[in-house]
């Protein structure tokens, strides 16, 4: 049996990056996004798979918007026309898959949950297991079917696994007790960077999100194409139009030229994707949003890449100040400039938009005092702000 | 921070120069003198590469050393002790060579910034005309001026009010900033979004309004259906109410009929076509009767013409007649005959334009040829002309090439020789760069050699490969950690033996042993005092019984006791075994460990004692260097040969030179290059008046033979030419009188050409009409020519042929009119005999017409009275009797429209309701086929990811102001006291009391800087521009004294900084530099001797250094 593995598409959720607000490129980023859908059915038609399986979180609760429901089901039909049938289950983001509120979802589309945990399409048997509410800490496993004898038993689970940093802790459970349940293959969603373990003619697979959105998903991009029967073989196939990356780039001892041809040589080479990238520079002195703009200069001769942002971490320049320099620095490092500090970020923290408001967090403080001073060390230095 | 000495190694116009500060003294000032282009700066720009590094592209002073060759070193004193550092373009090294991280000397320094530096450090005329110029600027703020008058930073609250600018263009508490703008985009973005947003509420609404409207629909349909069931009951009744009255009106209409059968199937017809075919009879046989008259009529009228017979098939034939082209005889007659008369005019014509051509080509008589020849004629003489013309050319080029060759000069010798020797000299400068390249080589070599071991090439046989070298490094590391953990395991292992060991013992001691053979004893004599006792039943035997009783069970109680101590025992010793298994296991680890060390220790010397290394970790520098030597040596020896080698070949070349110029006939001396240069160029020049005759009697010989060819050319084109003219009266003319009457023999050869065409057109028609004339000569009727007879024959002709055709007609019409007739009447008689057959039985009189209308208005009738039983039938189908009977007692026409109007209004309400559901549906389907609220929830995330870095921004911005600001208002605060009187008193001696300190007071704009003197109190920014340049030079001195008391000493460089000083300023100038020199590290470079002088005189232990000039160095 061949299917179509794919997990955490959170349809309707958009990209967490400014480069969207560029006219041109923004046009290209939106498609990447929202054609993430019809690219992964294009796939499944292409390869021609027996089933697709969908493990959770198919919508987002950040944007609960019912014609993304809609839009779905005109793509899932474009498999079902074609004889390919699609198993779901509901992860913590899908209120959106509630049959009672919503109607059904059509011929040859199962939705797997307690009362029908179990479809059987062709030769395998496909369990799976749904979340009816936002939380579920317990791990759901031992209420899984056991495995039907003749049969591939697929299991469809939406779990964070052993815990994963950044991910909500949702119906636990090992990587060993998966694979010793007994069946041929766990379809795993909820966790958006992909892995996969294949133990004993058992595959245990986290496909990852088909379509980073943002800077922290930066490991997966793809769906996961599995031919069962014998042991498992597993082929990542990409999805992503639009690739999240980190640049580490050392900028010790350039001047102006060698810092743009520097990050220039660090970018990545041309490829069918877009690149959003955040560089984390080390050996330069010079302020964040300084250093952003010669980023950005540096990669506009490069088709397909923006730079979402900079990091520096403080080097030789920041350490060693000039008389005034030195003196700023004992003065920032004083608990009374410190407290007055905290509070006027608190204010400026306090007019922001709430959604942003932890870019200026109290743990924030010292980065971005380390900037400041940087920034206006510079500034004192050239004569101009 | 001292500097002690400066050795510019290679740098700028410097080699190997050394400048000595020496020791530090009571006052260190050092003068450094020197002309203009000396190398003051020079000096100064080397002190700054040295700490801040050699500019990577283009640095200014790599113009005799390359920016490679560039190397400054320098002794420094710091409060650590005396250091050595070397710069080069590649990084900073200590005295031996070694890198050094920058660090090490930055770290030295109180700013990173080569220009910030230079500022705070040095003093030129230009900075102190702009250090003036900055605090007139800073005016009313004090606190900058001072500022920018100790630290040499001017314009900080400038900087730091834009710094507050760029905050509070991003964020202003109450301003309409970027910050709120945002927001307020953002806002409208919210609002985007609930109104695009499908949300599950929504969805929920719609589709409620959907459900019910659906509900309504039902229940109006059903009301709708009820209405129209008594509607339709009701117009039963009425309707069995009028069929009641419809029969009794057709039954009585039937009781005046015939009553016999009725009609069979199909009777109507047959009857119906029966009567029409009898009228249709009739009227054909009228139609007949009528046709044969008509026709009789016309055979009586027209006689027959057979003589016109006769005629019409002569003309026939005669127009039928043509001409061998196909084209018809008669009609190219009638063309042709206008056109004779003309076309005999036009021979007339050609003829005569024919001779007059003639005559102008200058002939008599008859044309001298057809048109193909003049055709040849024409081609021939181009040919022959131009045979011509290129005779005449070739002839002129001929006398003209004979006539420019010049005189034969003499053969040159020695040419090729002389060039090849001085081609093979070598360039100078090639032998110099060989003679540099090895030199270079050399010193790298020996460079790389210098921290060897002397005699090192030696070492250098067998030495091994790198990576064969740092393996065996890391296996004696490995060896030696192995074993290090070898030892600690079998301690491990030891100790946890020992304590098995004691846990075994401590089993033992608590083991109080009792054997099955103790049971089986204490269990027998129990028994047999128990017999004993039961024979004897006494006092006695109950004792002893009691006794073996006791005694049996206090050692069943110790066995089972013991069984617990024995299985520990068992188990402690099966622990002891395994642990002493451990240690046996650890020793042998341990002891195959130290062999490996061993032998890795004695690999590791074979390997590095030739090498002269003992430690492992010098091991791998050792190879390298010695690799790094051995590879420089090779190639300064490799470099040294192409030196020699380039010396050789110029020795031999100039062997070979010698004996070239010999050959040429030059006695050789002096600079051979040069005089083997100007024999080249008198031989070239002679070989070039060889070539050039060689080439001019060639040309004349190429000349003679052209000409001689042409002839031959021109000789054939005329003959040819000629041939084509045999037996014409103008073979013997010129080639220019032929040219001349070309022209006009073509138009004559046209002008016959046209004539002969006419000539056989008029043949051609004279012929035609003379066959029709004959043609026509046997038609029997009158007229003067053929045409005209055979109009007259057409005529009587077409007559006799339409009587003819006439007669024909009639007759066939005749005929067929008497055939019909008889027909018609047959058909009659047919007819009648059907209607007969027909109304056979069934009564009634008159014409039959009628007979059949009344017949079939009888069965008609009949038909209605059974349809309207059929119909009360169906009307009562199904419905109940008694309702129906109820109904047929209320139902009137009143009622029903009652009824009618309160169906329509129901089915009304239907339509609305599904009006409504339609809306509705159609409302939940755009719904859901709409975008979506998508672009509007990316376009607010950007925004936000967009004021994400910019709050950051903002926020640094501001806490860096802040700590700026907190650290001005602290620099300001603790050195304005003691560094304005400071500065105070040395701008009173600078100006030689002309003014006598500085004070602060109230000012335009808060607190100020005054100067204060005889003449009163003066703000600065208001002194002259030389003035404020000593109220600059003042605050710096002060500035640097307080640095040096917090800081320690750097030193302190001033370049020609009293040039523009009367005496008494630079006295006292020099003086403070004195005192400055206490504290820290003063040099003044300078190119005037007489400040040299005041120096010496105001601060006798003054240090000078002498640049020597630019020629001096060669």
């Amino acid at each position: 049996m061949k299917l179509l593995h794919a997990a955490d598409l959170h349809l309707g959720s958009p990209l967490r990056t400014a480069l969207t607000r560029d006219p041109v490129r923004g046009a290209a980023l939106a498609q990447a996004l929202d054609g993430v859908l019809d690219r992964i059915v294009d796939i499944a038609l292409t390869e021609a798979v027996d089933v697709v399986l969908l493990a959770g979180d198919i919508f987002d609760n950040g944007a609960p918007d019912v014609t993304l429901r809609a839009r779905l089901l005109a793509q899932l039909r474009r498999l079902t026309k074609a004889g390919i049938p699609v198993a779901i289950i509901r992860g913590n983001h899908d209120a959106l898959l509630d049959l009672t509120r919503y109607g059904p979802l059509g011929g040859g589309i199962h939705l797997l949950d307690r009362d029908s945990p179990t479809a059987v399409i062709g030769d395998a048997a496909i369990h799976g297991l749904g979340h009816r509410n936002g939380d579920m800490p317990q791990s759901l496993l031992p209420h899984y079917p056991a495995p039907q004898t003749g049969r591939l038993n697929i299991g469809l689970m939406h779990t964070s696994l052993d815990g994963t940093a950044g991910h909500d802790p949702y119906a636990p459970c090992a990587t060993g007790d998966l694979l010793g349940h007994g069946y041929d293959y766990w379809a795993l969603g909820h966790i958006h960077r992909r892995s996969e373990t294949i133990q004993d003619g058992c595959a245990v697979v986290m496909p990852g999100i088909p379509q980073g959105r943002h800077i922290n998903e930066d490991r997966g991009g793809g769906v996961t194409i599995a031919t069962l029967g014998g042991t498992p073989s597993l082929r990542q196939v990409p999805v992503a139009r639009l690739a999240f990356g980190r640049v580490q780039v050392d900028l010790t001892g350039e001047d102006a030229t060698g810092i743009l041809d520097t990050i220039a040589a660090a970018l990545p080479d041309p490829s069918d994707l877009h690149h959003i990238l955040r560089l984390h520079i080390t050996g330069s002195a010079l302020p964040e949003a300084e250093l952003l703009a010669l980023a950005r200069e540096a990669a506009s001769t490069r088709d397909g890449i923006g730079i979402e942002a900079v990091r520096r971490r403080a080097g030789v320049g920041a350490e060693t100040a000039g008389l005034l320099t030195g003196l700023m620095r004992e003065e920032a490092a004083t608990d009374s400039f410190r407290d007055t500090g905290l509070q006027m970020m608190a204010d400026l923290r306090d007019a922001l938009p709430v959604e942003i408001r932890d870019t200026l967090s109290d743990a924030e403080f010292d980065a971005l005092l380390g900037d400041g001073l940087s920034t206006v060390d510079q500034a004192l230095r050239r004569g101009a702000p | 921070m001292r500097i002690a000495q400066l050795h510019l190694t290679r740098y700028g116009h410097f080699t190997d120069a050394t400048f000595d500060f020496g020791p530090p003294r009571a006052s260190d000032v050092t003068i450094i003198y020197g002309d203009n282009e000396a190398g003051k700066s020079t000096l100064f720009n080397a002190w700054l590469d040295l700490l801040f590094g050699i500019p990577a592209r283009k640095p200014p002073y790599a113009f005799r050393h390359t920016r490679a060759q560039l190397e400054i070193g320098a002794r420094v004193e710091t409060a650590q002790g005396t250091q050595h550092f070397l710069r080069t373009g590649r990084g900073l090294f200590d005295g031996d060579g070694r890198p050094l991280e920058e660090m090490r000397l930055k770290a030295r320094l109180p700013s990173p910034d080569r220009e910030d530096y230079k500022k705070r450090f040095s003093l030129d005329d230009r900075a102190l005309r702009e250090g003036g110029e900055e605090i007139a600027a800073a005016k009313g703020d004090l606190g900058q001026a001072l500022h920018v008058g100790s630290s040499g930073l001017g314009g900080v609250g400038k900087v730091l009010d834009g710094v507050r600018d760029t905050v509070e263009a991003f964020h202003m508490k109450g301003g309409r900033r970027e910050l709120a703008k945002a927001k307020l985009e953002l806002a409208e973005l919210s609002a985007r979004i609930r109104e695009d947003e499908l949300t599950p509420p929504r969805f929920d609404a719609l589709q409620a309004t959907l459900e019910d409207a659906e509900a309504e629909a039902d229940a109006a349909t059903n009301a709708a259906q009820t209405a129209a069931q008594e509607v339709l009951l009701c117009q039963t009744a009425l309707d069995l109410r009028d069929i009641a009255a419809a029969r009794e009106t057709l039954e009585a209409r039937l009781a005046d009929m015939p009553e016999g059968p009725p009609l069979p199937t199909g009777a109507e017809g047959d009857l119906r076509e029966a009567i029409t075919a009898q009228a249709d009879a009739a009227e054909a046989t009228a139609e007949a009767k009528r046709q044969i008259a008509a026709a009789q009529a016309v055979l009586d009228d027209t006689a027959p013409d057979p003589g016109g017979m006769v005629l019409a098939a002569e003309v026939a034939r005669i127009t039928a007649l043509t001409l061998e082209d196909g084209t018809s005889l008669l009609a190219r007659a009638e063309a042709n005959r206008a056109d004779l008369p003309r076309r005999k005019d036009n021979l007339t014509e050609a003829e005569a334009e024919r001779d007059a051509a003639l005559a102008q080509a200058g002939l008599i008589g008859p044309l001298p040829f057809e048109a193909t020849q003049l055709d040849e004629l024409e081609s021939l003489l181009p040919k022959a002309e131009q045979a011509q013309n290129d005779l005449d050319r070739l002839r002129d080029t001929h006398d003209r090439e004979a006539a420019a060759v010049p005189t034969k000069p003499p053969a040159p010798l020695g040419k090729d020789a002389l060039e090849g020797a001085l081609a093979a000299i070598p360039d100078p400068s090639y032998l110099a760069d060989r003679r540099d390249a090895a030199q270079t080589a050399r010193e790298a070599a020996s460079t790389a050699a210098a921290t060897l071991p002397a005699g090192w090439d030696a070492l250098c046989t067998g030495l091994p490969e790198e990576a064969d070298a740092q393996a065996l490094v890391d296996a004696l590391r490995d060896a030696k950690a192995a074993v290090t953990t070898a030892r600690a395991t079998l301690d491990t292992a030891r100790a946890d033996r020992d304590a098995a060991r004691d846990i075994r013992d401590a089993a033992m001691a608590q083991h109080d042993a009792v054997t099955d053979a103790d049971r089986i004893a204490a269990r027998t004599a129990r028994d047999g005092a128990w017999e004993t006792h039961r024979a004897t039943l006494d006092a006695a035997t109950a004792d002893t019984f009691r006794t073996a009783m006791r005694h049996d069970d206090a050692i069943a109680e110790r066995f089972a006791r013991g069984a617990e101590a024995r299985a520990a025992l068992t188990a402690a010793e099966a622990e002891l075994s395994r642990k002493e298994a451990r240690v046996s296991h650890a020793e042998a680890a341990l002891e195959a460990a130290e062999n490996a060390t061993k032998e890795r220790k004695a690999l590791f010397n074979a390997l590095a004692k030739p090498l002269q290394v003992k430690d492992p970790g010098a091991l791998m520098p050792r190879i390298r260097r010695l690799r790094d030597a051995i590879r420089a040596d090779i190639s300064a020896r490799a470099a040294e040969t192409r030196a020699q080698q380039a010396e050789n070949a110029t020795s031999v070349a100039l062997g070979e030179l010698v004996a070239a110029l010999k050959e040429t006939g030059v006695t050789p001396g002096g600079d051979l290059r040069r005089q083997a240069s100007d024999r080249l160029k008198d031989l070239v020049r002679a070989e070039t008046a060889v070539k050039l005759h060689q080439e001019a009697a060639k040309r004349v010989e190429k000349a003679a033979e052209r000409l001689a060819a042409g002839k031959v050319t021109a000789k054939a084109s005329d003959a040819a030419l000629r041939t084509a003219l045999t037996g014409t009266e103008m073979e013997p003319w010129p080639l220019d009188r032929l040219r001349e009457s070309l022209p006009a023999l073509r138009r004559a050869l046209q002008a016959e050409g046209q004539r002969r065409d006419l000539a056989a057109r008029i043949d051609t028609i004279t012929a035609a009409l003379d066959r029709l004339e004959a043609e026509a000569a046997a038609l029997d009727v009158d007229g003067d020519d053929a045409f005209a007879r055979l109009s007259q024959a057409r005529i009587r002709g077409d007559a006799a042929l339409a009587a003819d055709e006439a007669r024909k007609n009639a007759k066939m019409a005749r005929d067929a009119g008497e055939a019909a007739l008889a027909r018609c009447e047959s058909r009659a008689k047919r007819a009648q005999a059907e209607i007969d057959r027909i109304f056979k039985d069934q009564g009634g009189t008159g014409p039959a017409r009628d007979r059949l209308a009344t017949l079939l208005e009888r069965d008609g009738t009949r038909a209605e009275l059974a349809a309207l039983d059929q119909r009360e039938a169906s009307l009562r189908n199904g419905v109940d009797a008694k309702v129906l009977a109820t109904a047929l007692t209320h139902a009137n026409a009143m009622h029903l429209s009652a009824l009618q109007t309160k169906q329509a209004e129901a089915e009304e309400a239907v339509s609305h309701a599904r009006e409504a559901v339609g809306a509705a549906r159609e409302a939940r389907r755009a719904a859901l086929a709409a975008t979506g609220a998508g672009a509007p929830r990316q376009a607010r995330v950007a925004l936000l990811e967009e004021l994400r870095p910019k709050a950051r921004h903002a926020a640094a911005l501001m806490l860096g102001e802040a700590a700026a600001r907190r650290a001005l208002d602290r620099h300001q605060e603790e050195n304005r006291g003691q560094m304005l009187n400071d500065a105070g008193a040395a701008f009173a001696r600078l100006t030689d009391g002309a003014w006598t300190r500085l004070e602060t007071g109230p000012g335009e704009k808060g607190e100020a800087l005054f100067a204060v003197g005889p003449a009163g109190r003066v703000p600065v920014q208001d002194l002259s521009t030389g003035t404020r340049g000593q109220v600059y030079l003042a605050l710096r001195l002060a500035g640097y004294s307080a640095f040096v008391e917090t800081s320690g000493p750097l030193p302190f460089v001033l370049d020609d900084i009293a040039e523009t000083f009367d005496d008494t300023r630079a006295r006292a100038t020099l003086t403070m530099l004195g005192e400055l020199g206490a504290r820290g590290q003063a040099i003044l470079l300078t190119h005037h001797w007489h400040l040299v002088e005041l120096a010496r005189a105001a601060l006798p232990a003054v240090r000078v250094i002498e640049l020597p000039g630019r020629s001096e160095l060669g």
